[in-house]
């Protein structure tokens, strides 16, 4: 974006990027670059740079209707035959994408999990606890949300904002490994108010451990009516401890 | 904003929302076949290229970030390298089913300006290309063509078509990034 960018001639990986986002290259030179996509982070962001210059050719195009039919063999070929699951389920159906989200969530450098101190069960200290920043999407944290297992309470601070033509009250979960999402309580009222805090009782306490996932859903007033999570999630973040 | 109403489906796709998965689908099926078709004009294989393409969106959607990339322009690029791979994994003499009706050539310049604001930069950065450099440049990005597919589908040596692609990919940057 600025004038003084490097010449082309300085950059020979701008222009590999550009050919490989292009789509010319071919032989053991594609299979090269892509191995390097992989592999070199600042090579990859060139190659997505360069395809966000070039994507723009394609908006021209008149869209072009695929048959019918292959939005249904898609479904069944990434979920199953059942399709894609009712809505009430959502994402929160299956054991599998709950595993799958712990490790998407460890391994994704955009989602700013804040990890501070637990001290365990070596005394009490009312400053130590486990810490997860729960987010909406990649440009900023949501919500902090501090749990200290003495006394197994759960203190919630930032902003929660949601837009829902319906009233709704957004409800913690939490997601321990391979586990089922387990409700932690209702963290505002249905006019947007943060709760000063949830209590959690010994066996919710348990699950807030490193490596779990915590989430927040937006439900009907007074919250989930089938005890698992039924409308769409707003924020989420990964637990863990230094 | 529409980018901003696929930035929102590609997030919730990237938490295995599958209702969300089915609506970006219907938001975004005709587009992103349109731009596989011309790729394998084939129309067995664009459905097939069309299924790794929501695949491989599936799988990828956390990569996504929405702080560097236009919502759009990421789902082109994995339609465009799903259609690629097909294209360059299929055997030479392989009898093709034609797509139902013949791909339109390379959209106007005009066209290509009216159609979004991006798009416009690029017309505009375009039309300071000589005219060889524009089409080879058009002709690889709409057909999928390899160098060396370009060189000989225009009878042209190689290290032309090369050298002509990379001047006007060069080109391109320093207009665009300015």
């Amino acid at each position: 974006m600025t004038p003084s960018a490097p010449p082309p001639r300085d950059d020979p990986d701008d222009l590999l990027a550009a050919e490989l986002a292009l789509g010319v290259l071919e032989g053991d030179v594609l299979v090269t670059a892509k191995a390097r996509q992989a592999e070199d982070r600042m090579f990859a962001m060139k190659v997505e740079a360069w395809s966000q210059r070039l994507a723009p050719f394609a908006d021209p195009l008149p869209g072009w209707a695929p048959p019918r039919a292959l939005k249904a063999r898609i479904l069944a070929h990434l979920f199953g035959e059942q399709g894609p699951a009712p809505s009430r389920q959502g994402l929160w159906g299956s054991l599998s994408f709950w595993r799958g989200a712990a490790a998407a969530f460890a391994a994704s450098t955009a989602v700013a999990v804040m990890l501070l101190v637990t001290p365990g069960d070596e005394g009490p200290s009312p400053d130590t606890g486990l810490y997860a920043a729960l987010q909406a999407d990649t440009s900023s944290p949501a919500l902090l949300v501090r749990f200290d297992p003495q006394t197994r309470r759960i203190q919630i601070a930032g902003l929660l904002s949601a837009a829902s033509a319906e009233p709704v009250q957004p409800e913690l979960w939490v997601i321990a490994p391979g586990a089922p999402p387990r409700s932690l309580g209702l963290i505002a009222s249905v006019d947007g108010a943060l709760a000063d805090g949830l209590q959690v009782d010994e066996a919710a306490g348990a699950a807030i451990a490193s490596g779990a996932v915590l989430a927040i859903s937006l439900e009907p007033p007074g919250g989930s009516p089938t005890g698992a999570p039924t409308g769409p999630v707003i924020a989420a973040g990964e637990v863990r401890t230094l | 904003m529409e980018d901003d109403r696929l930035t929102a489906l590609i997030k919730r796709v990237s938490l295995a929302d599958r209702t969300a998965f089915s609506e970006l689908y219907d938001a975004t099926s005709a587009k992103l076949f349109a731009v596989i078709v011309r790729i394998v004009r084939d129309n067995e294989e664009a459905q097939d290229a069309l299924q790794d393409c929501y695949a491989n969106l599936w799988s990828r959607a956390r990569s996504f970030d929405a702080g560097r990339a236009r919502a759009m322009g990421w789902l082109v690029m994995i339609a465009r390298n799903a259609a690629i791979d097909r294209l360059r994994r299929r055997r030479p003499a392989q009898p093709l089913t034609p797509a139902h009706e013949p791909v339109d050539d390379t959209p106007s310049p005009e066209a290509l300006a009216q159609s979004s604001e991006d798009a416009r930069r690029l017309a505009s950065c375009l039309s300071e290309l000589t005219d060889a450099e524009a089409e080879l440049i058009q002709r690889a990005f709409y057909a999928g063509d390899s160098y060396s597919k370009v060189a000989d589908a225009l009878d042209r040596p190689l290290g032309t078509v090369k050298s002509v692609i990379r001047r006007a990919l060069m080109k391109l940057r320093r207009c665009l990034d300015r």
